[in-house]
């Protein structure tokens, strides 16, 4: 198998996870083709460097993470610099008798959040690893998990997640 | 009442999210424009390191001069800075680049001369610029030999003149360096232009009010995060907020424009990365009265 073939096939599997992840932060499905499109070619050109090839899933899942977080600088500066003024993310809000599904909620979900949340409930991984993925210190990916999760559980508005 | 995980595992087995097929076509898409003639472009590029490297690592002191693609000149590029009472002048002294398929080096230092004042002030500040610069660059030389060039990195060093006014004159040397992710840092060098003295931090301020000045920063560290919830520090976080310390007796810092105190942290000591290098600016009215 040629590295492309390899390269490909590691994509392909890992391909809803890059795309759960890219979705929870830049929330648009044109703006996720792009954040994924980049992220594919970082990674290629990079290939070589990735020694143990087992460790592709949490290797790319980085590269996406960081690629939509640019994204979402670049934009905000943009946004800065030709609207003058400050642009907040919306509060999540939700009509109490509306049930979301829990992809629904997770997006309404503001970061870090949501990050943390696609990683550790979609992705399986330990805070450990998310700590790796998202270069932030174990303790407060734990925090911010506690939090997506009182978070999430409000926009459920179930009462099996009111903790 | 069910635990909370076991309840989400539940549901998102019952979930099954698609990805769009805009999303999914532009994948293939990507996919299908990679060409192989890369890969063999790369593993020429790195026999041709890995040899390179195997020389180096036996002559480690003839390193620069063997590798090709460095280049270390020594530049005269002045930045001259007049002030009232001393002129302070800044030159880019050496400059060093390095480029390879998985390493990057670039980085520019400057020395500080004074004239008509004391220039036994500068001759610690571009020693200590020295060594700085210099513990960097080395490390960087390692980890390529060590790493045999296989694991991406890149150092970038630059500097800038971030305040010249009557009083203050403030050199900041910028470090980014990147392997997996980007780290950035900094370290800034002060002249009362006044008196003509090297300042540093514990010059200016009695360990004896680093509290106060403590207690300030996490307010408005508060304050910030109140008002957009996107801003995260880390003074509330339940295991490790309580034990930070946000001001050290090598603390950055420097007046800007309007005399306010600038206090400059680098990446991840007290914010998450996504924050970059945080500064916390201290009035004039919060901090006069706390200095020595």
């Amino acid at each position: 198998m040629s590295k492309k073939e390899q390269f490909c096939q590691y994509i392909r599997e890992c391909e809803k996870s890059m795309y759960i992840l890219a979705k929870g932060i830049v929330k648009n499905d044109a703006d996720v083709a792009d954040v994924i499109q980049d992220s594919i070619l970082k990674a290629y050109t990079n290939f070589d460097s990735l020694k143990d090839k087992n460790k592709f899933k949490p290797w790319i899942m980085r590269i996406v993470h960081n690629t939509a977080i640019d994204f979402i600088k670049k934009q905000r500066e943009i946004l800065n610099s030709e609207a003058q003024e400050q642009v907040s993310m919306p509060e999540p809000s939700i009509d109490k008798e509306t049930k979301l599904t829990i992809w629904e909620a997770v997006q309404k979900l503001n970061f870090p959040y949501q990050t943390v949340i696609i990683l550790y409930y979609y992705d399986g991984y330990s805070a450990e690893k998310i700590s790796e993925i998202t270069s932030t210190s174990v303790v407060n990916v734990r925090q911010q998990l506690s939090r997506g999760r009182k978070k999430l559980a409000n926009l459920l508005n179930e009462e099996d997640f009111i903790q | 009442m069910k635990n909370f995980d076991e309840r989400m595992k539940e549901k998102l087995n019952q979930e099954d999210i698609q990805i769009p097929e805009k999303v999914h076509a532009r994948v293939e898409e990507t996919l299908n424009s990679l060409t192989e003639k890369e890969e063999k472009i790369t593993k020429k590029h790195f026999s041709v390191v890995r040899r390179v490297l195997a020389i180096a690592a036996s002559l480690a002191f003839a390193f620069l001069v063997l590798m090709p693609n460095v280049s270390v000149t020594y530049a005269q590029v002045m930045s001259n800075v007049p002030v009232l009472g001393v002129i302070i002048d800044v030159f880019t002294v050496r400059n060093y680049n390095f480029s390879g398929d998985q390493h990057e080096l670039n980085a520019e230092v400057p020395n500080v001369e004074v004239t008509d004042g004391k220039n036994d002030v500068v001759l610690d500040i571009n020693a200590d610029i020295d060594t700085f610069t210099t513990n960097i660059i080395n490390k960087f030389y390692e980890d390529l030999a060590s790493t045999e060039g296989t694991e991406y990195g890149a150092v970038d060093i630059d500097y800038e003149v971030v305040t010249n006014n009557d009083k203050w004159f403030t050199l900041k040397i910028n470090v980014t360096e990147t392997q997996a992710s980007g780290y950035m840092y900094a370290k800034y060098y002060h002249i009362n232009k006044e008196t003509g003295e090297y300042v540093s931090f514990t010059d200016l301020f009695d360990a004896s009010n680093y509290a106060a000045l403590e207690e300030y920063i996490v307010s408005d560290m508060k304050a910030q995060m109140e008002a957009d919830e996107n801003l995260a520090y880390f003074f509330d976080d339940p295991v490790i907020g309580e034990d930070f310390v946000y001001v050290t007796d090598d603390q950055n810092f420097y007046f800007d424009e309007s005399n306010n105190l600038v206090m400059v942290y680098n990446e991840y000591t007290v914010a998450p990365g996504y924050m970059g290098m945080p500064e916390i600016i201290i009035p004039v009215d919060v901090y006069e009265p706390l200095m020595k």
